[in-house]
């Protein structure tokens, strides 16, 4: 017999018997593995269980790297016709090419009139299509959720809201702030308020000084630890607010396009903590660039360049750019007539995700919001949501994903 | 080095490979389930060693170790088949015979299977107490009862009123 070959972790030691400071010191490469399918709740416990397991810890929170989203959610442009013929409020569209309905339940208040108002990293903030209702935060993964507190009337006489748009960074903080924004006056246009709920202390803050703005205050993007307004006029500012140290600053802008008077076309948005803004001015998307915004504001970079002139020549939506962890698994989802394409960035290559019945060609006019399945369970509700289990108390089956794409539905305790 | 015909290389799958625990035991695995491990894929690739000694992994872990990859090296089972036999295969698992079986993965090289029994510990962890940790992985408590309170109050909110099992 030719001479074994030997696998050991111990080299030259081959007593079968280990001991338990050996088995140990092996085990410090695995808690990793086991440190990422645990939710944030108890590993932030297991801190306790010794110093160097504080120090790991830390570290792998440290050292988490945001998810890519895993897909949309469409909702509905048409609130009447949604109503009128029982459509569900909107559809989630998974990049694994699975639809399916997103129909509001029982639990959720007002859910007739409820729409998405915005998402941010995981969690959404809902309420009432127009007029008054509840608006709340909820976690679609685990559909826990919290009715946010009643906004009071007093400051100021019209209380018009134009934006809920949430602030919500699970690498930097477990609690979530929602930025409300109210009209300023009767009569004066253009003027704004702004009030922020926080889940740490669960209540709204005063009114902030009235500013001036020319914005779609629904269209926030969240990044930075900024909400990102683009202007839809020549002169008009574009902005960012940060909701922690609450000071509002102009961003600076790609040029217009030279024979366009505003910003109407284009795509604005996040993914993996890149911040993306894409001129769609033609529409055909014969040629364009994916500017990318420097972590200072210094500037808008050009990150891709694409072009679908060799794909097709009919109008095209860009419902969102998705930012792979690595570059060439960077893609648009476009909307080229009853079809939702993928196209991917680097190898500038199309496929056909969905293809849109009569039924869904009403949910997909504007781009919606990316969904973060992914938000894996340890920085996430079990930990994070401790006001939202809280103030409710109802707890749903959860959806949790390991970093290798296995899905378990598990009960939750 | 594996014999090249003409459908190409690695296709010997009549071939087999004896490894051998650290408690003396042997056993016969094919070849097309050995090299789902890495470390043994690497071995099969450079030498022709028939025999593969694992002086860290006993008996009933190899074993485990073993069927795992004999199942998933079955062609003849559908990707659900064997998703549901991971699901068998760690469930109602003792969490020291787990403990094993994670190091076995990590000194295979057995990613997969790593990741399966990994979620597995962490979903008997995720409810445990700190005590209970501490006694599972041999951990002495070096923090002094100030220090132990200034984590519980920087982590707040992990610390509610749950009821958490200590066996």
């Amino acid at each position: 017999m030719k001479p074994n070959t030997e696998i050991s972790k111990t080299a030259g030691d081959s007593s079968p018997e280990k001991s338990s400071a050996e088995i140990v010191a092996s085990f410090n490469n695995l808690l990793t593995d086991i440190y990422l399918r645990l939710p944030l709740k108890p590993l932030a416990r297991f801190k306790l269980v010794s110093k160097h397991w504080n120090s790991l810890i830390s570290n792998h929170l440290r050292n988490l790297e945001p998810n890519p989203a895993e897909g949309l959610v469409f909702d509905c442009a048409n609130f009447a016709e949604r109503h009128a013929n029982n459509l569900p409020h909107a559809y989630i569209l998974s990049f694994n090419k699975s639809f399916e309905k997103l129909t509001f339940t029982k639990e959720y208040p007002g859910r007739w009139r409820t729409r998405i108002l915005h998402s941010c990293n995981g969690l959404w903030v809902c309420g009432p299509h127009e007029g008054l209702g509840k608006y709340y935060v909820c976690n679609p993964t685990t559909k826990k959720l919290s009715i946010l507190p009643e906004l009071e009337k007093r400051c100021g006489s019209s209380k018009k809201i134009h934006g809920m748009i949430l602030a919500f960074d699970p690498f930097k903080s477990p609690y979530y702030k929602v930025v409300c924004v109210l009209e300023f006056g009767d009569l004066m246009d253009d003027q704004y308020q702004f009030k922020i709920y926080s889940s740490k202390t669960g209540s709204w803050s005063k009114c902030s000084k009235p500013f001036t703005a020319q914005v779609n205050f629904q269209d926030g993007v969240y990044w930075n630890g900024s909400i990102h307004w683009i202007s839809f006029t020549e002169t008009g500012k574009s902005l960012y607010f940060n909701p922690d140290d609450q000071m509002l600053k102009t961003m600076p802008m790609p040029p217009i396009q030279e024979d366009s008077y505003s910003r109407r076309n284009y795509y604005f948005g996040e993914s993996c903590d890149h911040l993306h803004y894409i001129d769609t001015y033609r529409k055909m998307l014969f040629e364009f660039n994916v500017y990318e915004m420097k972590r200072d504001y210094s500037e808008w970079f050009v990150k891709y360049k694409g072009g679908l002139s060799h794909v097709i020549n009919n109008l095209c939506f860009i419902c969102a750019l998705v930012r792979g962890k690595k570059d060439e698994n960077s893609f648009l989802v476009l909307r080229i007539k009853g079809k939702i394409i993928r196209y991917n960035l680097v190898y500038k290559t199309s496929e056909t995700i969905h293809e849109l019945d009569d039924v869904q060609r009403h949910f997909f006019t504007r781009a919606r919001f990316p969904i973060h399945h992914e938000v894996p369970p340890r920085r996430e509700p079990s930990g994070i949501l401790i006001f939202l289990v809280k103030s409710v108390g109802a707890v749903c089956g959860k959806v949790s994903r390991s970093k290798d794409g296995d899905q378990d539905v598990e009960e939750d305790e | 080095m594996v014999t090249t015909d003409e459908k190409g290389p690695l296709t010997a799958k009549k071939k087999s490979v004896i490894i051998r625990s650290c408690d003396g035991d042997e056993f016969l695995v094919s070849e097309s389930a050995a090299v789902l491990s890495t470390s043994l894929k690497k071995i099969l690739e450079e030498k022709e060693d028939r025999l593969i000694h694992l002086s860290d992994i006993d008996n009933k872990t190899l074993a485990m170790v073993i069927a795992y990859l004999s199942t998933h090296a079955d062609d003849g089972l559908s990707d659900d088949l064997k998703r549901s036999f991971d699901q068998e295969f760690v469930s109602g698992k003792e969490f020291d015979v787990l403990k094993y079986l994670v190091l076995a993965t990590d000194t295979l090289q057995v990613t997969c299977l790593c990741y399966t029994v990994a979620k597995k510990m962490a979903d008997i962890m995720k409810n445990k107490l700190v005590e209970w940790v501490r006694r599972e992985f041999d951990i002495q408590n070096d923090y002094t009862p100030e220090a132990e309170a200034e984590i519980r109050r920087l982590d707040a909110w992990a610390w509610d009123d749950r009821q958490l099992e200590d066996d």
